[in-house]
C-alpha cells in the first residue's frame, strides 16, 4: 500500500520496531484534524504531516500577522494577510506530498463543527480560547471522538488527551468558562514561540501512540509543563460533572448560547483606573482629536489622535508600559486594539472612563 | 500539618508567589481546602482555579491526606 517513494521517506520512521510498514500503513490511512494553525497547530501539523498521517484536515478563519510569524513556525513574511489554514496547507505539501489536505478557512461554530469533526479519528485543539475549546470538547463527546488538549499561559503549559477509551473529558477538568478575571490569551500576555513550539509537539506525539497503539496515552493525566525551571507535574483526572452532557446527549444538539461568554474577552484585563496604577511607570498617549478639549500639552504626555494611529503608532514604546487615553474610555480601547492586533503591542493599557480633572491634576503634579 | 501549596499560571502572577508553606490545624475535621485559600489569598476569589491534593484533584482535606501537596490551577486557553 505505501509505494516505492512513500517507503523512501518514511524510511527511519519504519526502522523502529514498534511502528515497521504496518505502522506506516495506519498513519497514511489515518485522519486528523487540526483545529488552530496558530502556535500550538503550526509545529505540531508540520510534525504530523511528516509523520505521514494520510488525512490532515486544518481549520483555521484567521489571517497570518507580522505578530504571528515569531511562533507559527509554518508563516513566513509573504503569507501575512492570507488564510492560515490555506497556508499552512500549501506549505505543508512541499514537506509531504504524499498526503491528503483539506483546509477549512472558516470558524468552528455549532452549527457546523459536528459534520466537520464526522470524518476524523482524532481532533487536536489548537486554539487560543475558551469558546473554542468548549465547543470542541463538547462535539468531541456528541461524537465520541478523542481531544488532544494543550494550552498556555506564558511560561506555562497544561497538556491532556480527552475522550479517550470513556475517559475524562475537558469538563472533568474545568466545568465551565471561567470568570472574566481568569482569562488571557497570548495576544495580551506574551509568548516566547518555543514554548507553544513543545507543546504542539506533545500533541503530536500523543496522536501517534493513539494511531500506533504504543507507549502510554496522557489519558486521565493533565500534565503541566514549565519552561522556565523544566519541572513537569501530573495531575491524575477522573471522570466527573458527567451530568454536564446530560442535555447534550439527550438532545445530541450544540446550542449555541453555551459556548458565547457573557462578557466575551473582557475588557477587564485592558482597561485601567488610574488610581490603581503608578502613572509615573507608564507612556502616557492622548488619543483625542487636536481639536478636543482641555488641552493637555506636556511633556509627559504624547499626541497621537486615534485618526493618525497607524500613521504615528511608532511613537509609542514596544517596551515598558503604555497607557492610552481618550474622553471616555472608547476610542482609547479601540486603538489599544488596532495597537495589539495590527502592530503586536502587548504592553498597552486603556484608561477606563478616560480623562478625568482629577487625573488631569495629577499628570500635572508629576510633571512638576 | 504543613503543607506546600503550589499556585500555577494567573493565580501565582496574581499573588506574586508560586509557592507557599500553610500550616492547617485540622481538629478533627475535614478542612475545605477552596475556603481555606480563599480567605488566605482574598484576591483570588474571583477567580477560576481547580484544586489538587497530592495530585488528585479533590479540595476537602482530611487528616489522613500524607503527603502533603496542594496545587492551585487556573485554566488558561493560550496557543
Amino acid at each position: 500500500m505505501l509505494t516505492k517513494e512513500e517507503l523512501q521517506y518514511y524510511d527511519r520512521q519504519i526502522l523502529l520496531e514498534p511502528i515497521g510498514r504496518t505502522g506506516q500503513e495506519k498513519l497514511k490511512l489515518s485522519k486528523v484534524l487540526i483545529v488552530g494553525a496558530g502556535g500550538l497547530g503550526c509545529p505540531a501539523l508540520r510534525y504530523l504531516a511528516s509523520a505521514g498521517i494520510g488525512t490532515l484536515g486544518v481549520v483555521d478563519f484567521d489571517e497570518v500577522s507580522i505578530s504571528n510569524l515569531h511562533r507559527q513556525i509554518l508563516f513566513d513574511f509573504d503569507d501575512v494577510k492570507n488564510n492560515k489554514a490555506v497556508v499552512a496547507i500549501e506549505k505543508l505539501k512541499k514537506v509531504n506530498p504524499f498526503l491528503n489536505y483539506i483546509a477549512y478557512p472558516i470558524r468552528l461554530t455549532t452549527e457546523n463543527i459536528l459534520e466537520i469533526i464526522e470524518g476524523y479519528d482524532i481532533i487536536v485543539d489548537c486554539t487560543d480560547n475558551y469558546e473554542s475549546r468548549f465547543l470542541i470538547n463538547d462535539a468531541c463527546v456528541l461524537t465520541d471522538k478523542p481531544l488532544i488538549y494543550g494550552s498556555i499561559f506564558k511560561f506555562e503549559a497544561q497538556i491532556s488527551v480527552f475522550n479517550w477509551e470513556n475517559g475524562p473529558t475537558y469538563r472533568c477538568l474545568f466545568k465551565d468558562f471561567p470568570s472574566n478575571e481568569s482569562t488571557a490569551d497570548c495576544n495580551s500576555s506574551g509568548v516566547v514561540g518555543v514554548l507553544p513550539g513543545i507543546v504542539g509537539l506533545y500533541q503530536s506525539n500523543e496522536v501517534l501512540k493513539m494511531i500506533l497503539g504504543i507507549g502510554e496515552v496522557l489519558s486521565g493525566k493533565l500534565m503541566i509543563y514549565n519552561s522556565l525551571n523544566n519541572q513537569v507535574t501530573y495531575f491524575n483526572l477522573s471522570k466527573s460533572n458527567e451530568n454536564l452532557y446530560d442535555v447534550l446527549l439527550s438532545e445530541r444538539k450544540l446550542i449555541p448560547e453555551k459556548y458565547i461568554r457573557s462578557c466575551s474577552l473582557s475588557n477587564d484585563i485592558y482597561e485601567v483606573d488610574y488610581k490603581n496604577i503608578n502613572l509615573r511607570d507608564y507612556q502616557i498617549v492622548d488619543v483625542r482629536e487636536p481639536f478636543e478639549m482641555p488641552l493637555l500639552e506636556s511633556d509627559i504626555i504624547i499626541n497621537i489622535p486615534l485618526s493618525e494611529l497607524t500613521e504615528s503608532y511608532s511613537q509609542i514604546n514596544k517596551e515598558g508600559s503604555v497607557l492610552l487615553f481618550c474622553k471616555s474610555g472608547i476610542r482609547s480601547m479601540k486603538a489599544l486594539e488596532i495597537l495589539r492586533d495590527q502592530f503586536g503591542y502587548t504592553n498597552i493599557k486603556s484608561l477606563k472612563g478616560g480623562i478625568t480633572e482629577e487625573m488631569i491634576n495629577k499628570l500635572l503634579e508629576i510633571e512638576n | 500539618m504543613e503543607y506546600e501549596v503550589q499556585f500555577y499560571g494567573m493565580i501565582a502572577e496574581r499573588i506574586g508567589i508560586s509557592k507557599a508553606s500553610i500550616v492547617i490545624d485540622f481538629n478533627g475535621e475535614d478542612i475545605n481546602v477552596r475556603n481555606l485559600i480563599i480567605s488566605r489569598y482574598p484576591e483570588l476569589k474571583s477567580m477560576t482555579f481547580q484544586i489538587a491534593i497530592n495530585n488528585e484533584l479533590k479540595e476537602i482535606l482530611s487528616s489522613v491526606n500524607i503527603g502533603q501537596t496542594i496545587a492551585i490551577l487556573p485554566p488558561f486557553a493560550g496557543g
